[in-house]
């Protein structure tokens, strides 16, 4: 079985994380309602005893007028026909009550409580509670402020806003910590890889010079050999020994291209037709079937990239597509221009690319073909890389390979 | 390769979510401050009250202290001062400035006033009171609104009308008196 990666268990963690702080900060803020009702509940039995004892002491009421509390709004006794018996604003003791809201709780067991908006704008809390005074039963009307009460609700939702937005700055957080991190496994591998390349650029330069002279001697005997010999079997033989030894010479141009250490993006390039003819001349001389491209670029576009190199990655692509094609096929090449980069694509009527082959592309020595280096397209990459550009490779829609590559723009009118 | 290029565009397009994400939870914590109690901060009016024109009968009081803080004008042109009880210190809302213009509120901190008005708390948990009549500092009696509760700038001197949430509304005439 496949073990998860330190990603996915840190985004599982995060996101279980997640989930049970969004729990508690939204199970604290349901509980702060109920929590405030019975605060204000408590208030108002405690209330309730109070101006019990007071009215039982003295049945004039004259006690209650006295009675002051701050968070009381009013208070009011009411009597079963509707009327006022006392109220803590005098003009209105002895008349009758305008609504009947008083009524269930002289039915009901527990206080009949409701939310009421005053004439002052200000929301209140209402409970009607019995009153067992001596010879009656009076409903006490009692109207609390709540103020205290709501402050226990407002607190539970600073503590879910703050909970929700500490939350979010940690994703935010994290996920930069996380795209840091890529950024520097990233830096660290095109480190590493650059050490490597400079240590087979080494490799290469000591080929060059030790396999290369030879090289070059080997084949000039073997086409000697070609022109003297007169039995047919070993002219052949001598001509396939000059044939090899071209093919060696193209695999160490191959790798000292690749292993060549050196700023392709210090340059700007007008790529426009001659350029493109220039190429395809080089390309004519190397391809065995020569199939021109059927061309589709605007004018006057210039890319960021040293024109030497700029040519080795069309000669590549382009060698590489025309390799690809059956006899009569077609290699398209087009250039566009968008805001922030040039696109070229390289795509040839072929059979396209397998699966393992996408991935592995542009990965030196990796070919598909008998007598390939594997260093073109790895090449290509090495040039579009040191532009400060993407190669990608994929199947086309209508079949066939496609190299796409991106590449910046010259910054400036550089001169050419 | 292909596949690296879309890993780079998912990389960016999940970090624009992700920013979109957490604004999008900032902004729902804002939401719930101006719904859930916190008050709007874009309302001047921090007491959730109507100050203008709302009354109660049933919180009607007579009271009478110092005055702690000299009339000015709150948020919404309407004025006020702080009046000193023993223990607390609340705020009484007179009326709107146009409408107090002629009136002598040069008053003094520590200035003796009785005021009798409709008492509420505001969201601010701050007490106000809203004037029915006040016995200034100098003994002249200013009428700020009708028995019934209608402030004198909206034609409460002039006609009858029901005030207050609700036990018994009222329906006396009154005047302005200064």
């Amino acid at each position: 079985m496949k073990r998860p990666g330190a990603y996915t268990l840190l985004l599982t963690g995060g996101i279980l994380m997640t989930v049970f702080l969004l729990w508690f900060a939204l199970s604290s803020q349901q509980n702060a309602r109920p929590v405030a009702r019975v605060l204000l509940q408590g208030l108002a039995f405690s209330l309730r005893q109070t101006i019990e004892n007071l009215a039982a002491r003295d049945p004039s009421f004259k006690a209650l007028s006295d009675f002051r509390y701050r968070d009381i709004a009013y208070f009011a006794l009411i009597d079963r026909s509707g009327r006022i018996r006392f109220h803590q604003n005098p003009e209105l003791t002895g008349e009758t009550v305008g609504d009947d809201r008083y009524l269930p709780a002289f039915s009901a067991a527990a206080p009949v409580e409701s939310s009421i908006r005053l004439g002052t704008g200000e929301e209140a809390y209402e409970s009607h509670l019995l009153l067992h005074l001596p010879g009656e039963t009076l409903i006490l009307r009692l109207v609390l402020h709540t103020w205290q009460a709501d402050q226990i609700i407002n607190r539970a939702r600073t503590g879910t806003t703050l909970l929700l937005t500490l939350t979010a700055g940690a994703w935010v957080l994290g996920f930069l910590l996380v795209r840091l991190q890529k950024r520097e496994v990233r830096r660290r591998e095109q480190l590493a890889r650059q050490e490597q390349m400079a240590r087979l650029g080494e490799l290469g330069a000591v080929m060059a010079h030790e396999v290369r002279t030879p090289l070059a001697g080997i084949k000039g005997y073997a086409q000697l050999l070609e022109e003297r010999i007169t039995d047919d079997r070993s002219r052949k033989f001598a001509a396939l020994i000059a044939q090899e030894t071209v093919r060696l010479e193209g695999l160490v141009s191959d790798l000292l291209d690749y292993t060549r250490q050196d700023d392709p993006g210090d340059g700007c390039t007008l790529l426009n037709e001659a350029f493109i003819d220039q190429v395809w001349n080089t390309v004519e001389r190397n391809e065995t079937q020569p199939a021109k491209p059927e061309l589709s670029t605007l004018p006057d576009i210039r890319i960021a990239c040293r024109p030497e190199r700029l040519q080795q990655l069309l000669i590549n692509l382009l060698s590489n597509a025309l390799q690809a094609i059956p006899a009569g096929g077609t290699v398209w090449l087009s250039a566009t221009k968008s805001r922030k980069m040039i696109t070229l694509k390289v795509r040839d009527s072929g059979a396209g690319l397998s699966e393992e082959a996408l991935k592995r592309a542009f990965d030196p020595f990796f070919t598909t073909r008998l007598r390939g280096s594997g260093l073109g397209l790895a090449v290509c990459r090495k040039i579009v890389e040191g532009c400060g550009g993407i190669i990608s490779a994929a199947n086309a829609d209508g079949g066939g390979a496609e190299i796409i590559v991106l590449l910046p723009p010259c910054k400036k009118r550089e001169p050419l | 390769m292909r596949v690296g290029v879309m890993e780079k565009m998912r990389g960016i397009q999940c970090f624009y979510i992700l920013i979109a994400a957490a604004i999008l939870l900032l902004l729902l914590g804002g939401t719930a401050d101006a719904v859930w109690g916190f008050g709007d901060s874009k309302d001047p009016n921090k007491s959730g009250l109507n100050l203008e024109q709302g009354y109660d009968r049933n919180t009607v009081v007579k009271i009478s202290g110092s005055i702690a803080v000299s009339p000015r004008p709150l948020a919404g042109g309407l004025m006020a001062f702080d009046l000193h009880l023993p223990g607390e210190q609340i705020v009484v809302v007179l009326g709107p400035a146009w409408y107090l213009q002629d009136d002598n509120l040069d008053w003094k901190i520590g200035d003796p006033v009785t005021v009798r008005g409709s008492l509420a708390q505001g969201k601010d948990g701050r007490t106000y009171l809203l004037s029915e009549r006040i016995i200034s500092p100098g003994g002249a009696t200013i009428v700020l609104r009708g028995e019934n509760g209608i402030p004198a700038w909206s034609g409460g001197l002039r006609e009858g009308g029901s005030g207050g949430q609700g036990m018994r509304g009222g329906g006396a005439g009154g005047h302005r008196g200064r």
